[in-house]
């Protein structure tokens, strides 16, 4: 009887019906995503441009942006915090931190292109100072982006194009730095310092 | 409908999207991630590509039916200004590690520190960059 029940070693879907369903399920997921955004309006630059001017220098400002992130927040933030032993489809959750995966200043976070993911530095800060330029002057970061350009809005293709560049070159640069840093701590056979050095400067 | 009830229920999608990509797989919906890492073994086949494919269907179906909902660019300068504010987006994005779905969505819905840090920088750079463009036109 206890054999029967669902569950059981000989219910489990082959890996290859498992990996097809998270083909199917990611795709959907896309498809959801990129809905919202034009419902939203996230892909109209007019409607973003709208929302940051704040001070009103074209005309009144237009909240409804606010919704949008309200909007997805109420769903998002209740389900990241459903405890799940691990993911539907796949053997783990991958988190943005790598610190919940890989302890800080490990050999292990140190090899990952993306390091330790958990301190506000310097990078984030400007990061995020060059990302509201670029959102503020063509009214598109890179979803809404990617879903204008699919449409064929001449302007959107042009975006891309050269948002895609930036990712890619940057990402390139980072690594290499990343790598140098690393390679030199692991040579000084310090890993607090390997800890502090790769933290900071990645 | 109202444009905040719509925007409302727009953002609930992207939520919704977001949730499927995170309890399913285990994935955070960060779109210039996905796009950066497209390539990568590490679910770049089994996650990143079909998600991406899912959105440029919507877009490519949406530019078709109704592409009077996509909207058009509003940059002052034309193709110029459009790839200056593409490549300061690229950049910015792969810095802070995330971009307005990333940071905004998926970080502060796990009310992560990094993340409201982000949102908060490129919300008043934005602000700013409207404002001077505004001034300027």
């Amino acid at each position: 009887m206890i054999g029967a029940t669902a569950g059981s070693p000989g219910d489990q879907p082959s890996p290859g019906t498992t990996r097809a369903i998270g083909v199917v399920v990611a795709a959907l997921s896309g498809l959801v995503f990129g809905l919202g955004l034009i419902i939203s309006g996230m892909t109209d630059p007019s409607k973003i441009v709208g929302f940051l001017d704040v001070a009103g220098v074209r005309g009144h400002w237009d909240p409804s942006l606010a919704l949008v992130m309200a909007g997805a927040l109420a769903v998002h933030a209740p389900a990241v915090r459903l405890v799940l032993r691990r993911p539907l489809l796949a053997n783990s959750f991958v988190g943005p931190e790598r610190s919940t995966i890989a302890s800080p200043g490990s050999a292990e976070a140190c090899s990952t292109p993306w390091g330790v993911r958990s301190t506000i530095d310097r990078q984030l800060v400007i990061g995020a100072v060059i990302f509201g330029i670029g959102w503020g002057l063509a009214g598109y970061c890179p979803g809404p982006g990617l879903v204008a350009a699919s449409a064929r809005s001449g302007g959107a293709l042009t975006f891309v194009a050269a948002m895609v560049v930036g990712l890619f070159v940057t990402r390139a640069l980072r690594r290499k730095k990343l790598y140098t840093c690393c390679t030199s701590r692991a040579r000084s056979g310090s890993i607090d310092s390997h800890r502090t050095g790769c933290a900071t400067s990645v | 409908m109202s444009a905040l009830v719509q925007s409302f229920i727009g953002g609930a999608l992207i939520g919704t999207a977001a949730s499927i990509a995170w309890l399913a797989h285990g994935r955070i919906a960060g779109i210039s991630g996905t796009i950066t890492r497209v390539f990568d073994g590490d679910g770049g086949i089994g996650f990143r590509m079909p998600f991406l494919l899912g959105l440029v269907a919507v877009g490519v179906i949406a530019g078709i039916t109704r592409s009077s909902a996509i909207g058009a660019t509003v940059a002052p300068g034309g193709a110029g200004t459009l790839a200056l504010a593409g490549l300061l987006v690229g950049v910015g994005s792969q810095l802070q590690n995330g971009c307005t779905s990333g940071h905004g969505v998926c970080g502060l819905a796990r009310n992560s520190p990094r993340s409201w840090i982000a949102v908060a920088t490129f919300m008043l750079t934005g602000v700013v960059t409207v404002a001077v463009v505004g001034a300027l036109r």
